[in-house]
């Protein structure tokens, strides 16, 4: 990992690529979701594992934390150094 | 928990929110379910319609569900014929019947769905799914009795 994370331009924009790509991947399915909560939630229930007075916010939990993610990793906010632009 | 709260905003905002503070039950669980969709050629018969037939012997129940939920319990006189497996060995006595009921476990009654298509393609003409299948049977009271398939004459039922 010291040799992936070594300073050499090219794989700091890897990095920095892989990062982007990967948040927005995280938002996309979390702005995917967001117009359809109630179907989401319906997904949510059919698997079977929450309690269903649960499901709803589960559901929405599942959505922000999709969100905040892709949000911190395009940002990069708390990202280590090296990673970073 | 950040996300958890932005998500529960998030959810207030949307044309379609998900229901906070109510239940959403699995679509297979809710009332009638997919099971009762007409499904073009499965004609559906409900718990309280096939009853009559039942105690009155007018028609023959085929339990589409495994050999051993069979064995632990089913509807009284079904025989077993669960997706993929031989249907020759019970089609005369299928074809013998004025009507064939065919349930299985799930209320979405797909493979209740795949035997009955099989038992059309066979020639039987008078084939129905059982709206509600098997746990809807146990709770309107339904006549039902336990133990191995007598009429089946395929091993391992």
């Amino acid at each position: 990992m010291r040799r992936l994370h070594g300073g050499r331009p090219v794989t700091r924009w890897l990095l920095v690529a892989t990062r982007v790509a990967l948040g927005a991947l995280f938002l996309w399915a979390a702005v995917t979701k967001l117009p359809d909560m109630k179907g989401f939630a319906q997904d949510v229930a059919n698997y079977r594992i929450v309690p269903a007075l649960l499901v709803p916010y589960v559901a929405a939990a599942v959505v922000g934390v999709e969100l905040l993610a892709g949000l911190a990793l395009i940002s990069g906010v708390m990202a280590p150094a090296r990673s970073r632009m | 928990m950040a996300g958890s709260v932005l998500g529960i905003a998030g959810n207030a905002f949307t044309p379609h929110p998900a229901p906070l503070g109510g239940r959403v039950v699995p679509a297979a669980d809710l009332p009638g379910a997919a099971c009762e969709e007409p499904r073009p050629g499965v004609a559906r018969i409900s718990v309280d319609a096939a009853k009559p037939l039942c105690l009155a012997c007018t028609a023959v129940f085929v339990d589409a569900r495994s050999a051993e939920e069979y064995a632990s319990g089913h509807v009284t006189g079904a025989v077993h014929l669960a997706p993929g497996e031989p249907v020759e060995p019970l089609l005369a006595q299928l074809r013998a019947a004025p009507a064939v009921i065919v349930y299985d476990r799930d209320r979405d009654c797909a493979a209740a769905d795949g035997v009955a298509a099989r038992l059309q393609t066979q020639g039987l003409r008078d084939v129905r799914v059982l709206t509600g299948a098997w746990p809807e049977w146990l709770a309107r009271g339904g006549p039902g009795e336990s133990g191995a398939c007598g009429a089946c004459t395929v091993g391992g039922r």
